[in-house]
């Protein structure tokens, strides 16, 4: 008994080891999206707090190059407005309590951000009450930026277009019906990749990449970025990189934007066992 | 009890440095700055073991609270605190374990500082690295690690000249 003791005390260093670390991997392997989400939502008033104070001081520093952006929106949105609103050749719906809407926007602030992980997560301003939920998408007047995946009372954390292992969307080329999917390598912060465009398409580089009307978080249509190179894989499919029109690193206002119809989508494509075609585009998310 | 208080405040601001700071360097899309080890790397050298793995462990889970990462940085940084007494024996040599007090490049030359925390800085990063891009390709990860280890040692260095004339010891 005496020696078992004594045994223990010489390896104590060891075993302490291994249970601290066992620990600190089991966390690691088993931490799963929303317990990120989670430990984001429990250091948010902390963390978030301050990094909402940074961003009000640094606010200040931007307020004119703020403006000149805010005005050529403007300007873009006032032409658009009109092309835009009666552009469906199809009818109106019969039931017009949305009428034309499908998507509903609110402006946000980007308080935490990063670009530097292989696994990057922004957090807003904006939370539960203001309206903020899961699943909604982040859009900046540039392109997406990511989606929301969690939500305390005041700030909203998304998974950022930046995450190799989280983000996955639907893209295609503007013009074209061929769609892939849209991912993050993790080589730039300014370049994603839009994989498995049939062989079929044609495209060229500078071409526009957009998001498509697969999606049950995107609004189709906005736009990514351009494509910078291609190469044809195994002769079956293109592989696509994608310059970023918006620079993730520099984001500070975006837009958290609402699709309106994104339960009943949901809801009547699983009821056909259609579900995994949805799940497919966005990436196996349920 | 004083000493408690200093070491702490040294923690805290690591680790406020580390999320606020170094978690916002992303050079050219490989440098990121893991700077917050430099605790587990300063400690004093008589550290008893148990005490020095605690702290490991706790400092990583405290980065790892801080920026969402469940358990992504305390893998590394206790096993970093576990490696921590064979590297100090066999670069800074034992002697020096007896005498506690921490390692600074007024103490052990700086030479010697400069290959202690490097070896420290690259053990830290090796692993950590890895888990954090699983399905990364090997160039771009070795790349990571080197290129981000060089920085994070040049900061290391002059974070730690302030206390190059203390005498801290437990």
């Amino acid at each position: 008994m005496l020696k078992l003791l004594l045994f223990l005390k010489r390896i104590h260093y060891v075993l302490l080891f291994i249970a601290l670390e066992t620990i600190a991997i089991g966390v690691f392997l088993h931490g799963n999206i929303y317990q990120k989400a989670r430990i984001a939502g429990a250091s948010d008033r902390l963390v978030s707090g301050i990094y909402d104070k940074i961003a009000d001081v640094r606010g200040y520093f931007g307020l004119r190059a703020e403006n000149d952006r805010l005005v050529a929106e403007n300007a873009r949105l006032k032409s658009q407005l009109s092309a835009r609103l009666y552009a469906d050749s199809l009818p109106a719906r019969a039931d017009s309590s949305t009428g034309l809407q499908y998507y509903q926007y609110q402006p946000a602030r980007v308080v935490r951000n990063s670009i530097g992980k292989r696994q990057n997560y922004l957090t807003v301003d904006r939370g539960k009450l203001d309206g903020i939920e899961p699943e909604m998408a982040l859009v900046s007047d540039d392109g997406i930026v990511g989606y929301v995946i969690h939500c305390s009372d005041h700030f909203a954390v998304a998974v950022s277009i930046l995450n190799t292992e989280e983000f996955r969307t639907s893209g295609c080329i503007k013009g074209s019906d061929f769609a892939g999917s849209i991912y993050w390598d993790g080589l730039s912060h300014r370049e994603v990749v839009l994989d498995e465009i049939p062989k079929y398409a044609e495209m060229k580089v500078g071409d526009t990449v957009v998001t498509t009307h697969y999606s049950y978080i995107f609004p189709p249509e906005l736009p990514i970025g351009t494509v910078a190179s291609f190469e044809m894989v195994n002769g079956t499919f293109y592989k696509v990189r994608v310059r970023l029109f918006a620079d993730l690193a520099r984001i500070r206002y975006l837009y958290a934007v609402r699709y309106l119809e994104q339960e009943e989508r949901r809801a009547l494509e699983s009821t056909v066992g259609n579900a995994e075609v949805g799940a497919l585009q966005e990436g196996g998310r349920p | 009890m004083i000493r408690f208080l200093e070491y702490l405040a040294v923690f805290l601001l690591l680790v406020v440095l580390q999320e606020f700071v170094f978690d916002n360097i992303n050079l050219g899309g490989v440098v990121n700055p893991y700077i917050y080890i430099m605790f587990i790397i300063m400690l004093p050298l008589d550290t008893p073991g148990w005490l020095l793995l605690l702290l490991g462990f706790g400092t990583g889970a405290a980065v790892d609270f801080m920026s969402g990462t469940p358990g992504l940085q305390a893998v590394s940084s206790t096993w970093l605190a576990f490696v921590r007494p064979a590297v100090v024996g066999l670069l800074l040599g034992k002697d020096l374990v007896y005498e506690g007090g921490i390692p600074t490049a007024g103490r052990v030359g700086t030479g010697k500082f400069l290959r202690y925390a490097a070896v420290m800085v690259l053990l830290f990063n090796i692993p950590f690295f890895i888990l954090e891009d699983l399905s990364g390709g090997g160039w771009i990860i070795a790349l990571r690690i080197v290129l981000s280890s060089v920085f994070s040692v040049g900061i290391i260095y002059f974070l730690h000249l302030p206390f190059v004339h203390t005498q801290l010891k437990v």
